[in-house]
């Protein structure tokens, strides 16, 4: 019999699904494997892993009733809820089972869009415990009517350094590199504004190249508007990128930008902005906009935080940051500072504590 | 109240007098003579900072909500650095005239009329009709998406009206009433925000008139971008 607890991440975001709760929940079964036996059940399609049991939606809680199971057989066992939308029938077939259950919880997931994610998300009041990767989103549980004791908040700070040769200084004169990763499927991220300031920043030659890496349904009309606007030989969406492709373009930028807004009409906010680390961890000074969660995740001397809304502000920040390589150099020393002390184990290791209670 | 008038064919003074069938008396008098012709106005609210004529009083809110003057020396400073792509940085009614090459430029909230090729006399007319100087077309401005969306007309508004300023009188700012087709999250929101800022500008004359500054935070771009986002 094993040691290790033995605990089962339900979820319906596992890669190689791309996103955040994606890449977290990725992070915390790899970086706890000494600690926690993991198996994972997703719905994500994918090629087959050790651990990892991708179903279809409808088969999800007759597999989790076998997984159930196998977590029974070991002292400790646990039901973690990776996705919101699951809390309502995985703690009723946890509770079924005597199992303890635990749930991950991130932002605009939490937001119910009708009568039938109400009542996905009523579950999670009856969870035992719940891990809010930020303040900002453990107030929006609040709202969902779990109990304060019960949310402890952890952020997911899971980026060390990544660099993988030391950067090249900017050549005097030539003009911003950006990168901007996203998911293009809301438009909370708030693109709106990037084209907005790439196109007051088209005469000064304050940006040479601006990338968004991220694909989603909005990656064609993004597309097509920034062609309209003359943004094209600018403004590149290339979609989604491997890892190694993701790096190369981050190493060969000279500044990261996380604009997200937070939109009411759309019920979309940032639940912490793990982006904002993983540009961070490259070397890059960040402007983050200043809204949520992101302002949690930003860190001294490479970052900061600017209105989402206001052009202006954009626009006047990267033309003086072009126009002052050595603020931008100390910046990027910031930076590389940061992702040198950054532990990722730290973390994880208090997410998962976080998970038990 | 102001007028303003530019001209590559007329003097100073010929300028400053055409301006007198429609400008009370009490009313003050500038002019200025440029490399390609003057520039006349009347009234108030008119700052000039390096080659910059800025009429009106534009706003560093995003929103477009009064109450938060931009400056004239900063304004003027985002034209020398951006070039006209500057008015994209500041909201609320106002224009700009380069005195260098005589051009003039409309933020897209498009309240602030402009004519070209108008004939003195009758100016307060001419303003009931259609503004000549183009404003930006809305594909500049924002864009109808084509992806599905869970933004509501309705949500906009209601997000419009959260970024509100407690002091502000609700007569200074455009925002048409909740059952307004704006707001129906339907196709064609381009059409009709098209429509509404044609509108605008006769309110915010007929506002002049009464000596309030109108502003149109629903002409600002957080609410058109929403808008044509709600309204694929």
């Amino acid at each position: 019999m094993s040691l290790r607890p033995r605990w089962v991440l339900v979820t319906l975001d596992y890669p190689p699904a791309g996103g955040g709760i994606s890449r977290l929940l990725n992070a915390l079964v790899a970086g706890s494997a000494d600690a926690v036996e993991w198996r994972v059940l997703t719905t994500t399609p994918g090629n087959s892993a050790e651990g990892v049991r991708r179903v279809r939606p409808a088969h999800l809680l007759l597999a989790l009733r076998d997984e159930m199971q196998w977590a029974r057989a070991a002292a400790g066992g646990r039901i973690v809820i990776g996705h919101p939308f699951l809390a309502t029938p995985v703690v009723a077939a946890a509770r079924l089972t005597g199992l303890p259950s635990s749930a991950i919880v991130y932002g605009r997931e939490l937001v119910a869009r009708g009568p039938h994610h109400r009542a996905l998300l009523a579950g999670l009041s009856r969870v035992e415990r719940v891990l809010s990767i930020s303040d900002a989103t453990a107030q929006v549980v609040s709202r969902l009517g779990v109990r304060p004791s019960h949310v402890v908040v952890v952020h997911p700070a899971l980026s060390g350094a990544s660099r993988r040769s030391p950067r090249t200084p900017r050549p005097q004169g030539r003009a911003l590199r950006i990168v901007l990763v996203t998911r293009l499927a809301e438009h909370y991220k708030n693109l709106d504004l990037v084209h907005a300031v790439l196109l007051v920043l088209k005469r000064t030659a304050t940006v040479e190249r601006c990338v968004v890496i991220g694909d989603g349904p909005l990656r064609h009309s993004h597309m097509r508007a920034a062609r309209d606007a003359g943004l094209a030989a600018v403004l590149h969406y290339p979609g989604r990128l491997s890892d190694d492709e993701m790096r190369s373009v981050m190493h060969d930028s000279d500044i990261g930008i996380f604009p997200s807004r937070t939109s009411s009409a759309e019920g979309g906010f940032e639940g912490f902005g793990l982006v904002i680390h993983e540009l961070a961890a490259t070397g890059l000074p960040v402007l983050v906009g200043d809204t949520a969660a992101a302002r949690e995740a930003v860190g001294s001397g490479w970052s900061l935080l600017l209105d989402p809304e206001d052009v202006g502000m954009w626009a006047k920040t990267l033309h003086s940051l072009c126009l002052d390589p050595i603020r931008l150099d100390r910046m990027t020393t910031a930076a590389e500072e940061w992702a040198a002390r950054a532990d990722p184990s730290v973390a994880i290791r208090q997410m998962v504590a976080g998970l038990r209670g | 109240m102001t007028i303003l008038v530019r001209s590559s064919s007329h003097t100073p003074a010929e300028l400053v007098s055409a301006l007198d069938p429609e400008a009370p008396p009490a009313w003050s008098r500038s002019a200025r003579r440029t490399s390609w012709g003057c520039v006349a106005w009347a009234g108030e609210s008119v700052e000039v900072v390096d080659r910059w004529l800025i009429l009106g009083v534009p706003s560093a809110d995003p929103w477009g909500w009064p109450g938060h003057p931009l400056g004239p020396g900063e304004l003027a400073s985002r034209m020398s650095l951006f070039g006209p792509d500057g008015v994209r940085t500041a909201t609320g009614p106002f224009l700009v005239l380069d005195m260098g090459d005589g051009t003039v430029t409309r933020p897209g909230n498009g309240l602030v009329p402009f004519w070209t090729h108008g004939r003195f006399g009758s100016t307060i007319q001419k303003l009931a009709g259609p503004n000549a100087v183009p404003l930006p077309h809305l594909a500049h401005h924002g864009f109808e998406r084509s992806a599905r969306t869970s933004l509501s007309g309705r949500r906009v508004r209601a997000e419009l009206l959260e970024h509100r300023p407690r002091a502000t009188p609700a007569r200074d700012a455009i925002v048409p009433g909740p059952f307004d087709r704006l707001w129906s999250g339907r196709a064609g929101a381009a059409s009709q925000l098209r429509a509404l800022r044609h509108e605008a500008s006769r309110s915010w004359w007929l506002g002049r008139l009464d000596d309030r500054w109108l502003h149109a935070p629903v002409l600002e771009r957080p609410v058109v971008d929403r808008l044509l986002q709600a309204g694929s």
